[in-house]
C-alpha cells in the first residue's frame, strides 16, 4: 500500500521532509528509492533552510562536515560527516551553488575547476579555459532552474589571474571568461583593466557575492576595498568599505537581495552594513557584545574569522571545533535574531581533530543527476 | 392565453382586410395609400410582438422553477456519488473545493450526479467534512489550524485513503496536510523503522542494500 504511493504524491510528501529525513526514507525500499533518487522539488527548497557545510580548507580532505539547522532525529549532535573519498583529485573549495560545491583543483597548475555534491557522491571537472592562468578570482551566480529535470543551473565567470606572456614571462590576465552550465562551455565576454586584474589576482582569498546582477570581490590591498563586475554592461568598478583602515576582517554576503558587509573592528566591536543607494554604506546592526566575546574566545581579534552568508542566514565562524556566530531571519516575522552554535569536536561519538574550513551554505540534493556523470 | 392571442390576431386581420377593402372601394390617392401603408407595418409588427410574446411564455414555462426565483436565497447543491454507490449533497462552493470537481461542473458535465468511482463513502464523508470547514471558516486561521491538527488524529489507513483521495480530486490544502503528517511519521526514523511504521517490505537485495549504504553513509552510523 504505502510502498506504491504514485510518484507525484510520494514527490509531495519528500518535499516535507529534511535532507536526513529523507535520506532514511529512501533507503526503506527500492520504489521510494528511485522515487527520491529521480524526482528532486524546488518546494523542499523553500521548506527548509541550507546546510552549513564545513569543508576542509587544505587540499586532499578525507570528509567535511555538514551542520544540521534543524533538528529531527533524537541523537544529540547535529552534525554529520560526509566522506570526501570520491573526490579523484586534491581540491579547495571556491563557493557554493545550486546545491552544488564548486572546488578548484590544487593539484594541476593551469587554473581548473570542477563541481561536486557531496550528499549524492557525484563528482565532474568542468572544460578546460579558453585562456590558461593561474591563481584568478572566481565569480558563481544561481540561474533560475530551468525546465529540465536534473539541468544544472549556474554561471562561473573566471577573472584575473596570470598567464605567460607571449615572449616568455607572465603577466597579468585581463581577460574574463563565463561558464554557462547548460552550454557546457566557457566563453571569453570582455577584458578588465589591468589594475583590478592585479587586484584580483594577488588580493583576493575569498569567492564572489552577487547581488542585483553585480559580481562582488572584496580584496584587501592595504585597506580593505570591494571590486564589482557589473555583467549586463561587462563593466568594472571600486567600493570603498566603510571603516576601512579599521577594520581587522571584512566579508560580504548576500542578504535578500542586499549586498551586506560585515566588519571586526580591532577593539571588538562588529558592525554589519547594508549597500544602499548610490553604493552608499548604511549600518544596519551590531554584533551583540557578549556573543561576539565568546566568538573571539577572550582573543579580542577578528583576524581568522570567516563569513558565509546567502539570503536569510548569515555565518560566522572560524574553524571546525570553535563555535559559530548565526544572524538568522525569523520566518514570517521579518525580524532578524542571533544564535550561538557550538564548534563540532566529535560526530556521533568520534572525536575529530580540529581544522582550518571553508563553509559553505548548501540546500542538500540528495537526488541523482545524470550531468554529473564524469 | 395562446387562444385569445389567436383570437385577436384574427380579428384584427380581418378589420384590416375589411378596411383595406373599403378604402380600395372608397378612393385611391395619397391618403389612400398612406393609410395602407400605415397598416401593413403596423400589422406586420403585431404579428411579430405576439409571436415573441409567445416564445417568451413558452421559455419561462420550460425554466420556471423554485430555485429560480429563489435564487438569492438558497444555494445551489451537487451531488456527489462515492464508489460503493451512496449519495451526498452539499453546497457547490463546498464542492468547488476540489479542483477536478470545479472543472467538471465548469465544463457543463455536472448536471444530475457527479460520480465519484475511486473513493469510497467513508472517505467521502470526511473530505467533505473537512471541505465544509474549510469554506465555513475560511478567515479563522487559528481555528482552522487546531481543526486539521484534530482531523490528521486518524489512523493510517484512513490517512492513506484521504490522501488518494485528495489527489484525484485535487484538493491541495487538504493533500498537503496529508503529506506533511505523513512526513511527520517519517521524521526522526531510521530506514528499519519507517518500514514498520508502514508496513513496507525491504526489497533490496542484500548487493543493493550494500550501496544504499554507501550512497548516505552520513545517515547510517
Amino acid at each position: 500500500m504505502w510502498s506504491n504511493l504514485p510518484f507525484d504524491l510520494l514527490a509531495n510528501i519528500f518535499s516535507f521532509l529534511s535532507p536526513d529525513s529523507l535520506a532514511c526514507a529512501k533507503s526503506s525500499c527500492r520504489h521510494w528509492h528511485q522515487c527520491a533518487r529521480y524526482l528532486a522539488t524546488p518546494e523542499s527548497q523553500r521548506r527548509h533552510p541550507p546546510w552549513f557545510i564545513a569543508l576542509p580548507n587544505r587540499s586532499r580532505g578525507l570528509f567535511c562536515c555538514a551542520y544540521n539547522p534543524i533538528d529531527d532525529s533524537n541523537s544529540s549532535s547535529s552534525w554529520y560527516m560526509l566522506p570526501l573519498d570520491f573526490l579523484p583529485i586534491p581540491t579547495r573549495p571556491v563557493s557554493a551553488t545550486a546545491g552544488l560545491v564548486l572546488l578548484r583543483s590544487t593539484s594541476t597548475t593551469p587554473f581548473q575547476l570542477a563541481i561536486c555534491n557531496p550528499f549524492t557522491r557525484q563528482f565532474r571537472h568542468l572544460p578546460t579555459l579558453n585562456v590558461t592562468r593561474i591563481n584568478p578570482a572566481v565569480g558563481v551566480i544561481e540561474l533560475d532552474p530551468g525546465h529540465q529535470f536534473g539541468e544544472l543551473n549556474f554561471r562561473a565567470y573566471v577573472a584575473g589571474g596570470m598567464s605567460e606572456a607571449p615572449g616568455g614571462g607572465a603577466l597579468y590576465e585581463p581577460k574574463v571568461e563565463m561558464y554557462d552550465s547548460r552550454c557546457d562551455t566557457w566563453k571569453v565576454i570582455g577584458s578588465m583593466p589591468v589594475e583590478f586584474a592585479v587586484r584580483l589576482t594577488v588580493w583576493t582569498p575569498s569567492e564572489s557575492v552577487y547581488s542585483n546582477g553585480i559580481l562582488y570581490w572584496m580584496t584587501s590591498a592595504r585597506a580593505y576595498s570591494v571590486m564589482g563586475f557589473e555583467i549586463a554592461t561587462n563593466s568594472w568598478r571600486e567600493l570603498s568599505v566603510p571603516v576601512a583602515d579599521r577594520l581587522e576582517f571584512a566579508a560580504l554576503v548576500q542578504r535578500n537581495g542586499k549586498l551586506t558587509l560585515l566588519g571586526g573592528k580591532c577593539g571588538g566591536d562588529a558592525c554589519i552594513w547594508e549597500l544602499g543607494e548610490g553604493d552608499v554604506w548604511r549600518m544596519i546592526e551590531k554584533v551583540p557584545f557578549e556573543l561576539g566575546m565568546r566568538f573571539l574566545g577572550g582573543k579580542g581579534c577578528w583576524d581568522s574569522t570567516k563569513c558565509v552568508g546567502n539570503n536569510g542566514i548569515v555565518c560566522l565562524y572560524k574553524d571546525l571545533g570553535s563555535g559559530m556566530l548565526v544572524w538568522r531571519e525569523v520566518v514570517d516575522e521579518g525580524r532578524w535574531e542571533w544564535f550561538w552554535i557550538d564548534g563540532c569536536c566529535s560526530i556521533r561519538g568520534q572525536q575529530l581533530q580540529n581544522f582550518q574550513i571553508k563553509g559553505l551554505l548548501l540546500h542538500p540534493n540528495l537526488a541523482h543527476s545524470s550531468l554529473l556523470n564524469a | 392565453m395562446l387562444y385569445a392571442i389567436f383570437g385577436v390576431q384574427t380579428f384584427l386581420q380581418r378589420d384590416l382586410e375589411l378596411r383595406n377593402l373599403s378604402l380600395f372601394n372608397r378612393r385611391k390617392g395619397f391618403s389612400y395609400l398612406f393609410q395602407k401603408s400605415l397598416l401593413f407595418p403596423f400589422s406586420i409588427s403585431f404579428f411579430l410582438s405576439q409571436g415573441f410574446i409567445y416564445l417568451f411564455l413558452l421559455s419561462s414555462r420550460k425554466s420556471s422553477s423554485p430555485a429560480a426565483i429563489m435564487s438569492s436565497s438558497s444555494p445551489k447543491m451537487i451531488t456527489l456519488q462515492s464508489s460503493d454507490g451512496e449519495t451526498f449533497e452539499v453546497e457547490e462552493a463546498v464542492a468547488m473545493e476540489s479542483r477536478t470537481i470545479k472543472h467538471m461542473i465548469e465544463d457543463d458535465c455536472a448536471n444530475s450526479s457527479i460520480p465519484i468511482p475511486n473513493v469510497t463513502s467513508n472517505t467521502l464523508t470526511k473530505v467533505i467534512e473537512y471541505c465544509k470547514k474549510h469554506v465555513e471558516a475560511k478567515s479563522d486561521e487559528e481555528g482552522l489550524k487546531s481543526f486539521d491538527a484534530e482531523f490528521m488524529k486518524i489512523d493510517k489507513d484512513t490517512l492513506y485513503d484521504l490522501l488518494m483521495a485528495s489527489n484525484y480530486l485535487d484538493i491541495k490544502s487538504l493533500l498537503d496536510l496529508g503529506c506533511q503528517t505523513v512526513a511527520d511519521k517519517i521524521k526522526g526514523k531510521n530506514p528499519e523503522e519507517i518500514r514498520k511504521e508502514f508496513g513496507i517490505k525491504n526489497d533490496f537485495t542484500p548487493e543493493e542494500e550494500e550501496e544504499i549504504r554507501k550512497e548516505s553513509p552520513w545517515v547510517f552510523d
